[in-house]
């Protein structure tokens, strides 16, 4: 094969996954970037106007958005500790386990919430979460006595996002275990050995071996997840008392999509504001985490 | 060359513009889902396409339909086929299951038709019109019915139901079955506190309810749903009629009834399991035998009473102010709604006249639970009216309707924290009246 026709071939290749990126993803976010200098309501017939900043100075003066960037800040401070650091506890436990037909069964057993629809974790948490008539209740209260009245859980001010919050972990807990295996088995079995015959404690092999060997794939997850701050299902299906699980992303829904004649170019605005802390949130967490060198 | 620093600034570049393109993502207009072929019926017969296969699709009087119609009345697939074989001369009717359909995203996908001048379909059931008229009507989406639907259809359907589905005078929602709030109660939970019968005045209502609470524990008294539009003003209308609303067709802040529905409410709430605050609740507690009355349309109490059975199920109609007063309360239909850009405006409309004329239709709904709005049937039926029909009909003689306006979910999403600061006794009604209205009036400012 000649050179021009190799190089033709490899536009070839890449075409599609670059025209579904420009169309799926770029345009949108132009386009959200585009509205939100305009008053555009989706359901009106009069075209967007231009408005300058007017749209981002009434955001950022709405206690709905401050307020709702706060809520999913703590939400995402909430899901970070389940969703990385479990699964990699989860992950070296099961790295250990010598047995071959217990190692499976443990990972399908861990694996298990991962291939359950959406629909059905949210439906069977929303009856464990139920005061009167919830397991956890029924656990809590009624079998073990730990707590004299009922917790409200997902409709207390209180308990609302730290609940959601648990129900993201021990859904996403096998199937992050399951990537954190998949790396622990990339790292050479001679240097834990080594380590060993050198003396080395069992959390010394962690700390110093497993740990700075993982932290790619520690940092990648930590940038992915990082799309928790921008929630939303989650927030709607379970709804909440009051303003409790108004965060920026649903608020920022609510204004495109339900209110009104449908105000997209607010809506975009205020995913706008988010996805720019999002942004920051990220950069964060890739300076916090970065390593020199890769190995 | 710096090598490090050249891939730490790719591997910053690339991880904003991942995180920029997921939150945005997340808050941009995306195309609606687009609607799938119904499932066959419990008859085996194919949904998708009621008509012989041998019709063009490209030429048929399209209709979509939420999912919740097909299972609560399959005899609409049937009849379907039925009607096209019997109009040869017609396009066939091609019903299309839209999962989507209640919800309000699908809504965007016919205002986005619009834009482009086309619909995909004739007829849309499920157009709830206190949220879907305004938005629909201003955005073009929608033909009002008024010169399509037969005069003697529109006779018999009740006042309310026909009030609701009509904006700046034009009747855009065709109503097919309605929801009226009532009292859905246990007779036996009752009995169990020495009632033989429901309470008829509110002041009954809080002495039965305090009465189960205090003697059948662990079952409560009374359960409902804290959302506006499902106790605040069925309750509000119940005490105060059409004052409840104001002239603009919002909440009247400043009225007693309203003012005086929180309080009943609070009142209420103290008999109430703390259930009536999550988002199904109400209905689970009365569906597990936790709660002997519910404050909801029938529907939600017949649903719940499969789980414990219909012959210790009872519906009655909503309390009154005073003994022997006029029990009043708020209902809300589902119709038919014509899109402006259908291709069969007339077939279609003569397709939900012989629907709408057929007693397997109506015996359809009926049996699932849901009220009709034909006025002649409640007395066609006669003796054999089911007693939960018969309070419905009670009650939809001197309905209230929730008029459509522009912001009605934006006033109730801001008005449910402060309703629920009253039912936990954070705030007084009065407080929370003005603290809705300041919210509202803010919300609005910002957005408009």
């Amino acid at each position: 094969m000649n050179r021009a026709l190799e190089r033709w071939a490899g536009v070839a290749f890449v075409a599609p996954a670059v025209l579904f990126f420009g169309v799926y993803t770029l345009y949108p976010v132009l386009r959200a970037f585009y509205l939100s200098f305009t008053h555009y309501e989706f359901a009106s017939s009069q075209p967007p106007v231009f408005v300058g900043f007017n749209n981002y100075v009434t955001a950022l003066q709405d206690p709905m958005v401050i307020g709702g960037l706060g809520k999913a800040l703590w939400f995402t401070a909430l899901f970070y500790p389940g969703a990385i650091v479990l699964p990699l506890a989860v992950a070296l436990l099961l790295d250990r386990v010598q047995h071959p037909a217990a190692g499976g069964v443990y990972r399908v057993l861990f694996y298990i919430p991962a291939i359950i629809p959406s629909p059905l974790i949210f439906a069977l948490w929303r009856w464990m979460y139920a005061p009167s008539t919830g397991l956890i209740n029924f656990l809590v209260v009624d079998t073990l006595h730990i707590a004299a009245t009922r917790p409200l859980w997902v409709a207390d001010p209180h308990w609302a996002m730290p609940s959601i919050a648990f129900m993201e972990w021990w859904w996403g807990l096998g199937q992050m275990a399951v990537f954190f295996l998949v790396s622990l088995n990339n790292i050479s079995r001679d240097l834990y050995e080594a380590a060993r015959i050198d003396g080395a404690s069992e959390w010394q092999v962690i700390r110093r071996i497993t740990l700075p060997l993982l932290r790619p794939t520690i940092l990648t997850w930590v940038v992915l997840k990082i799309t928790v701050f921008a929630v939303v299902v989650e927030m709607l299906v379970f709804g909440g008392t009051g303003d409790t699980l108004m965060t920026w992303a649903r608020y920022a829904w609510e204004n495109a999509f339900v209110y009104g004649l449908l105000n997209v170019s607010y809506g975009a605005t205020v995913g706008w504001i988010g996805a720019i802390v999002m942004c920051v949130l990220a950069f964060i967490a890739h300076r916090l985490l970065r390593s020199e060198s890769y190995v | 060359m710096n090598t490090h620093r050249d891939s730490s600034f790719w591997s910053r570049l690339t991880t904003l513009c991942v995180a920029l393109a997921f939150g945005v993502e997340a808050c941009v207009p995306t195309a609606p889902v687009a609607p799938v072929a119904a499932p066959p019926a419990s008859g085996g017969a194919p949904a998708a396409t009621a008509a012989p296969v041998a019709r063009a699709a490209s030429d048929s009087i399209q209709i979509a339909l939420p999912g919740y119609a097909f299972s609560l009345n399959p005899e609409i697939v049937r009849l379907a086929q039925v009607y096209s074989d019997e109009h040869p001369d017609q396009p066939p009717i091609k019903l299309t299951l839209s999962a989507q359909a209640q919800d309000l995203i699908d809504t965007s996908k016919f205002l986005l038709e619009t834009k482009e001048q086309r619909s995909s379909f004739d007829a849309w059931f499920g157009i709830t019109p206190f949220i879907d008229t305004v938005k629909l009507v201003e955005g073009g989406v929608l033909d009002p019915w008024d010169s399509y639907l037969p005069a003697d259809i529109k006779a018999d359907i009740f006042p309310s139901n026909l009030q609701e589905g009509t904006y700046q005078g034009k009747l855009y929602s065709w109503p097919q079955i309605t929801s009226v709030t009532g009292l859905n109660y246990r007779p036996s939970l009752l009995k169990a506190a020495g009632y033989d019968k429901p309470p008829t005045t509110w002041d009954e209502m809080l002495k039965v309810t305090g009465d189960v609470d205090a003697k059948t524990k662990p079952v409560r008294g009374v359960s409902f749903d804290t959302r506006v539009w499902r106790s605040l003003i069925p309750l509000s209308v119940s005490l105060g009629g059409d004052s409840a609303f104001g002239a603009d067709g919002y909440l009247n802040w400043s009225d007693p009834s309203v003012s005086g529905a929180l309080d009943l409410m609070a009142k209420l709430a103290k008999n109430a399991p703390p259930d009536i605050f999550t988002a199904t609740g109400d209905v689970d507690v009365f569906k597990t035998s936790q709660s002997a009355t519910l404050i909801k349309y029938v529907d939600a109490g017949i649903t719940a009473a499969k789980a414990f059975g219909m012959n210790d199920y009872a519906f009655a109609p909503l309390p009154a102010a005073q003994a022997g007063g006029k029990s009043r309360t708020v209902q809300w239909g589902t119709g038919f709604a014509l899109f402006k850009y259908a291709k069969h405006k007339k077939e279609v409309a003569d397709f939900i006249s012989y629907l709408v004329k057929s007693d397997d239709y109506q015996n359809g709904w009926i049996n699932s639970g849901e009220p009709i709005v034909l006025q002649s049937w409640y007395t066609k039926l006669g003796d054999k009216t089911p007693a939960w029909l018969a309070a419905n009909s009670a009650m939809l003689q001197d309905a209230r309707f929730i008029p459509p306006t522009k912001d009605f979910l934006q006033m109730a999403t801001v008005t449910k924290p402060w309703v629920e600061k009253v039912l936990k006794g954070e705030a007084t009604s009065q407080e929370a009246l003005q603290g809705s209205k300041a919210d509202f009036e803010a919300a609005l400012k910002r957005t408009s």
